[in-house]
């Protein structure tokens, strides 16, 4: 195995990273919170959010109601009972790459991921995001409120997007992404599509904030606001990509990989079974894999040259180069 | 059929009164009270007849109940008269709103009891049997001096009439399209002294009715629609002396709907069922110049609903106790003193309530009326005092001139409010102790005609009216207001203003009568303010309520023969998510009843939505295409 090159690292990313200072990924995934299959959690009691990675997820919750809103941790694996008893699952039945944890939001007004004031001012870098079991199936089939996409006669051009703004300085800010998490209105139907599976939201050109502002918006509405169930999940928030090449450098890290930089076969070494994932810089996943104890062999000929970082369960991981 | 309602009186009268008894009803408006001429038996008749002193009122009789086929109340008033029934389809929720208000703004009684849900504030008219009643009048404007909170809109009375003073035995039989089935059988029998009636009746229907979403789409099948409603009416009544009365009433009902998906609904797994019971006790004594009433009523209903697809399985239940005393004085030949006091008890019980939640509820109500030649003055008050809250205090001015011959004029001036509903005030989340109650102001004026010359009888009235209600209670969406949830909050006034045109010609030959009649109601409804948190602008119409509502009939009637045609067009509407396009919807009838001295049977043939029109009167709500029932009555005395 190679030894890490830090210079070389460091050339390859300082165009990106700018003023950063050496800061680490951070990935926000929920698992902290150890729910099994089934298992949510929409009550952030004593406090008002759910903390991970580097950001907060506000959470209202009154106990006389039972009621909550804003933000639950959710390991519910719950992909065919429609109605809103079942709100507190993702349409793929598991958190993003295959984790088992993930948080859902209920976005009846604008809601926010805060970032938690060690990462106010940097910058949040992607996500992912998929449509709740509720919202899903409401969509795919309609319920007594909502109509079912496409309408009556299955023409109708409806949608539903995400939009995301960031808050810098207390400013929102005017530019915005748009993410569909069910697009009908394609000339060609058969492009009609419900988001059923965890999709990549890439943030990076928002910069620093201090939070990020996320609003529903759907064809279907009424008097009284939006008719298609407003819930969203989201996974493996990555509000930073950057790596102390210290840290990366530990040998006596659990996770060795190398030849680096790679063209073709990547060795990696588990010295503790869990999964495994490599990331852009843009923080995007682009392979991920439960890896057992032992030394395993990936092929990453077909990966887009860059860098990447390989991690094992969310921890901190190594940069290589594939080129 | 039309001819023999029944009563064993009209059976021996003549064929030719008969048809005409049977086809003056199919006037859509039915028939306008002569409001001076009071009953002088049932005392809460008379006080629902006062208060209808200078406003609009329509009657629809047991004659007309009989006249062709009706499941329940909702088919009878959106048969019968312009106003627009808030149905979700075939025997499924159907609300009422008169004038443009909601529909918890409109009273129901039933022989002067009030038969609203506590918890929702409203009826649904789909699960009142038009079996059940004999007479339907609907009292246009605010009813609040006489009736208290809710009736702001409008007041419907179901009444029983007394029961026949000879036995007999009245069936009616009906089969037609959508796997639908009728029974109903009634028997009065007893002594002089100690009268019974009991009415039993089903109605099983698959409802998987042919419908169209519009002109241009082919025909599809509702489906999860099926229908089973059984239900018994058991009345004794007791005639203690010449003047003193006790009558005892229990109303069982069990009734289970399927509910259907809307027409952006895959597929539908929720049904419901509601089981009735209604009880009454009334004591009744008509003096010389002074009358009594005591009545007392407890209500229960139990409301289960299931949706195995999403695992939601909830029960709602209340049950009302309501004791009411009442005395009217005729003091003089020309002024009548009527008071009184209630007291009502609601209990109810959800898994969305904290814990059970009860209610109490006080009252008392008096009113003047002075008669002069032409002139009938009327002025109530009451005042509720409800958990520990004062009502505003309820008034209630009217008058009637009738001094040019065949014309009445008529105006109201009147006070109303509403009190919140147990759901607004303790639903979990949302609710809002807090509550204001609704409150307003009815006026209305009209003219109304009546005359009959030789062959021909005409009748026509205009009515229009302006009512405001303020602190209009309406659920608020989560994120607005700073809540995290659905909460009501008091927030507006809407403002409501319209006419009511009311017309009727017949024309009776020797063997022949024609009837034509025509109902127009015109009903601006607007919220008086922008809401945003709505997406409601100043000026917008209120939900569900067309400006222009139509009802057309024409009736022929020759011998033994009888046939009709009633058109019913309705105008757009704004719905809660899409608007409600316009509709015109026609029905056809037929029968043939001859006379025999053994027995008054009839037979008949009705089809319904005879243009196969696809329309809703709620978004997303597709109604029948045509239909076609046949039946068969007969009454053995």
């Amino acid at each position: 195995m190679k030894k890490f090159q830090p210079i070389k690292i460091l050339t390859i990313v300082s165009a990106f990273l700018m003023c950063h200072n050496g800061s680490a990924q951070i990935v926000a995934d929920f698992e902290e919170y150890n729910l099994s299959a089934g298992e949510y959690l929409n009550d952030a009691s004593p406090s008002s959010a759910f903390q991970s990675g580097a950001i907060e997820l506000t959470n209202y919750y009154d106990a006389d109601f039972n009621f909550w809103s804003g933000w639950a941790i959710s390991a519910d694996t719950n992909t065919t009972t429609p109605g809103f008893l079942n709100q507190f699952s993702a349409i793929p039945g598991k958190g993003a790459l295959n984790s088992t944890t993930y948080s859902v939001g209920y976005i009846f007004d604008p809601i926010v991921v805060r970032l938690q004031p060690q990462a106010i001012g940097k910058p949040m870098i992607g996500m992912y995001i998929t449509n709740s079991t509720y919202t899903y199936l409401s969509m795919r089939d309609g319920d007594p409120f909502a109509k079912k996409f496409g309408g009556e006669t299955g023409e109708d051009p409806d949608f539903l997007f995400i939009t995301f703004k960031k808050y810098y300085e207390g400013v929102l800010s005017t530019d915005s992404i748009n993410v569909y998490l069910a697009d009908y209105r394609f000339a060609d139907s058969g492009k009609d599509y419900l988001l059923s599976d965890w999709t990549y939201v890439d943030l990076t050109e928002f910069g620093p904030m201090d939070s990020l502002s996320m609003q529903m918006t759907s064809s279907d509405n009424g008097a009284f606001g939006m008719n298609t169930p407003s819930y969203v999940c989201m996974d493996h928030v990555t509000t930073d990509n950057l790596q102390l090449f210290e840290i990366i450098a530990d040998e006596d890290s659990n996770l060795q990989v190398g030849p680096n930089p790679v063209s073709d076969r990547l060795f990696i070494g588990v010295k503790k079974e869990g999964l495994c994932t490599a990331v852009n810089l843009q923080g995007q996943v682009i392979w991920f894999k439960h890896l057992n104890v032992g030394n395993h062999e990936i092929q990453v000929s077909n990966w887009p040259k860059g860098v990447y970082v390989i991690s094992q369960n969310g921890e901190i991981g190594k940069k290589i180069s594939v080129q | 059929m039309m001819r023999f309602t029944g009563y064993s009186q009209i059976r021996n009268a003549m064929y030719l009164t008969g048809i005409m008894l049977c086809l003056l009803p199919l006037g859509i408006s039915g028939q306008h009270d002569t409001i001076l001429m009071l009953d002088p038996i049932e005392v809460t008749a008379r006080r629902i007849k006062l208060t209808d002193v200078g406003k609009h009122t329509e009657t629809i009789d047991s004659q007309i109940l009989t006249m062709r086929q009706y499941n329940n109340v909702a088919e009878v008033l959106a048969f019968q008269t312009p106003l627009y029934i808030r149905s979700y389809g075939m025997g499924t929720l159907a609300t009422l709103g008169i004038r443009g208000a909601s529909a918890v703004h409109t009273q129901f009684l039933w022989n002067g009891i009030p038969l609203r849900n506590p918890m929702l504030g409203l009826l649904d008219i789909a699960l009142i049997p038009s079996f059940f009643t004999d007479d339907i009048s609907i009292h246009y404007g605010g009813h609040g001096a006489a009736f208290g909170s809710g009736a702001i809109g409008g007041l419907v009375s179901l009444t029983n009439k007394p029961i026949s003073e000879t036995s007999r035995m009245e069936v009616h039989l009906s089969a037609g399209s959508w796997g639908s089935y009728l029974g109903e059988v009634k028997f009065d029998y007893g002594t002089q002294k100690l009268r019974f009636s009991t009415r039993l009746f089903f109605q099983e229907a698959e409802n998987n009715y042919r419908y169209r979403l519009n002109k241009d789409q082919p025909e599809k099948n509702q489906i999860h629609h099926h229908l089973k409603n059984l239900g018994l009416l058991q009345e004794v009544s007791w005639a203690i002396n010449a003047n003193e009365s006790l009558t005892a009433r229990l109303w069982l009902q069990n009734t289970d709907r399927q509910i259907p998906p809307t027409s952006t609904q895959s597929y539908s797994k929720a049904a419901q069922q509601d089981k009735t019971l209604r009880t009454s006790l009334q004591w009744s004594r008509n003096g010389e110049k002074v009358d009594w009433q005591v009545k007392t009523a407890i209500l229960d209903e139990d409301i289960d609903f299931q949706d195995s697809v999403i695992l939601l399985y909830t029960n709602n239940h209340f049950r009302t106790w309501l004791t009411e005393v009442e005395t009217s004085v005729q003091l003089n030949p020309r002024l009548n003193v009527t008071g009184g006091i209630f007291a009502e008890y609601v209990n109810a019980k959800s898994a969305n309530y904290k814990a059970g939640v009860s209610r109490n509820q006080y009252g008392g109500f008096a009113s003047f009326s002075y008669l002069l030649e032409d002139w009938a003055f009327r002025f109530q008050m009451r005042e509720e005092f409800t958990d520990r809250q004062w009502s505003p205090l309820l008034v209630d001015f009217s008058t009637e001139w009738s001094g040019i011959r065949n014309f009445t004029v008529k105006g109201s001036l009147s006070r109303n409010y509403r009190i919140p509903t147990l759901n607004d005030l303790y639903w979990r989340p949302g609710g809002n102790p807090e509550l204001a109650p609704e409150e307003g102001w009815t006026f209305e004026s009209g003219i109304h005609f009546q005359s009959g010359k030789g062959k021909w009888d005409f009748n026509a009235s205009a009515t229009g009216f302006i009512r405001s209600i303020n602190d209009w209670i309406m659920w608020l969406p989560p994120g607005q207001g700073g809540r995290n949830f659905w909460s009501p909050i008091n927030i507006i006034q809407v403002n409501s203003t319209g006419s009511e045109f009311r017309s009727g010609i017949a024309y009776m030959a020797e063997k022949w009568i024609i009837n034509f009649s025509l109902g127009l109601d015109l009903t601006w409804s607007q919220f008086a303010d922008d809401l945003p948190e709505f997406m409601i602008e100043e000026g917008d119409q209120v939900f569900y309520v067309p400006v222009h509502n139509v009802v057309s009939g024409i009736s022929l009637g020759k011998q033994h023969w009888s046939a009709y045609y009633n058109h019913h067009w309705f105008g757009a509407s704004n719905g809660i998510s899409e608007s409600v396009s316009s509709g015109n919807i026609g029905s056809v009838g037929l029968s043939y009843g001859p006379v025999r001295p053994s027995a008054v049977w009839s037979v008949y043939l009705q089809a319904d939505n005879v243009w196969n029109t696809p329309y809703r009167l709620i978004e997303r709500r597709p109604m029948p295409g045509r239909s076609i029932k046949m039946g068969l009555r007969f009454v053995i005395s």
